[in-house]
């Protein structure tokens, strides 16, 4: 399910690339870093190259890597101690543009030590209108194999298929505007196979148990209007509903500006809630044929405010050009149908760099 | 919801017949602060910790460009 996120980036990679006939190499790295209250630490270091070796063909190939550590009350809470784990990810993509249509396709392989996964994926995306409209269309199937790191005799299969549609245009001179939809299905087993589920006030611990079957839908709608100079505000909402019952609603504004000297700066809040599965309960009275303990499929409440900088510089020695960012997100989530955890506090800090040859 | 799914695709069909930005009108659109897309690698990475947060998933689209400028 998590390769679905790097698919989607695949595609992004040769898109965002400049269109710049002479300029045949860029290279990004970045990294990541996740901590919360809730013992759990994440560092995502990630590096791609992206070459033109003809003019309208781009290719592109990158590594990622998940370092995680958590004693977390989700683990610890099943009689499991703390843990530590590394994933890598592969990927590789072609993307071919001519005149004002795009596509893209790639592959995707991860692995850790109780999950390996390999996706594939494909995208196209045309220009209208004399670029007043941008339509866009991507396709996405990950193949996933659980494990449990204290069994190598036990593999579960998982699939994950996903499209998603994308619609811009141009409202005026200063405004511009998206919609997003899309529709993930997995099928397979979506279930921990560390958590366990209490029943009866925690009297009887049984194992988490998931349907095999999941939709899920999303629709995001986004509105960018400058607003003075140099300065621009997005307006993002979303709506998200699956067949597990959760429904949930996102709300984001960000001012994004460029200040004295190139800087450019993202503010940003963002509110998010869910309702819980219809088949989640924080302590069962009896067992039941779906069961969940995850805290992800409980009620949430989050709120994020973050700030971005980042700067620009063209015509460095012997670099086309050469970008630095770093960015700091703060949030809080609460859980009011989660016990063991009613609220988790935490940071998100990334530094970004890309050189341009 | 149905009603709200109409009108949306009323919408989606009305506005690109009546809206239209002339290349030489786009200087402000090319502006970077004006990018619908966010930088790909930061992108990825928010939706990786995002999804391990929380229950939902996707709906960012695949239309991205938008100003026309390239």
């Amino acid at each position: 399910m998590r390769l679905a996120a790097a698919l989607a980036h695949l595609s992004m990679l040769v898109a965002a690339a400049p269109a710049a006939a002479d300029e045949i190499v860029e290279a990004r790295a970045r990294v990541g870093s996740y901590g919360d209250d809730d013992a759990t630490t994440v560092i995502s270091p990630r590096a791609n190259v992206t070459a033109q070796p003809a003019r309208g063909l781009r290719v592109a190939a990158g590594w990622a890597a998940d370092v995680i550590t958590s004693a977390s009350v989700d683990v610890t809470a099943s009689a499991s101690k703390a843990w530590s784990e590394t994933r890598h990810e592969a990927y590789g993509q072609v993307g071919l543009r001519r005149g004002a249509a795009e596509g893209t396709a790639g592959a995707v392989y991860s692995t850790e030590n109780d999950w390996s996964s390999i996706g594939l994926g494909a995208s196209g995306r045309l220009e209208l209108l004399e670029r007043n409209v941008t339509v866009s269309a991507r396709w996405g199937l990950s193949l996933e194999q659980v494990g449990r790191a204290d069994d190598p005799t036990f593999a579960r299969d998982l699939a994950v298929h996903t499209l998603e549609a994308g619609l811009s245009q141009l409202l005026s001179p200063r405004a511009v505007a998206s919609l997003g939809v899309s529709l993930r299905l997995a099928d397979g087993f979506q279930q921990s196979v560390y958590r366990f589920v209490p029943v009866s006030h925690g009297y009887q611990m049984v194992p988490e148990r998931h349907p095999g079957f999941r939709a899920r839908g999303a629709l995001t709608a986004r509105l960018v209007h400058q607003i003075a100079g140099d300065s621009a505000l997005h307006a993002i909402a979303r709506v998200y509903a699956d067949d597990w019952g959760i429904v949930s609603e996102t709300a984001e504004l960000r001012l994004a500006a460029t200040l004295f000297g190139g800087l450019a700066t993202r503010l940003r809040v963002r509110a998010y809630h869910q309702s819980s599965a219809d088949f989640y309960e924080d302590d069962y009275a009896e067992p039941m044929t779906w069961m969940s303990h995850d805290r992800e499929l409980s009620t949430i409440f989050g709120v994020l405010a973050g700030l971005k900088l980042g700067h620009r510089v063209e015509r460095l020695g012997p670099l086309r050009w050469l970008e630095v960012d770093g960015k700091v997100d703060v949030f809080r989530y609460r859980y009011p149908r989660y016990d063991e955890l009613p609220e988790r506090l935490g940071m998100v800090l990334e530094a970004g760099l890309g050189i341009g040859l | 919801m149905r009603a709200v799914a109409l009108a949306v695709l009323l919408l989606c069909a009305a506005v690109p017949g009546c809206v239209r930005v002339a290349p030489w009108e786009r200087e402000h659109l090319a502006h970077p602060s004006m990018r619908l897309e966010d930088d790909p690698d930061e992108a990825v990475l928010e939706q990786h910790f995002l999804e391990s947060r929380e229950g939902s998933v996707g709906g960012f689209g695949a239309a991205g460009g938008g100003c026309g400028c390239q």
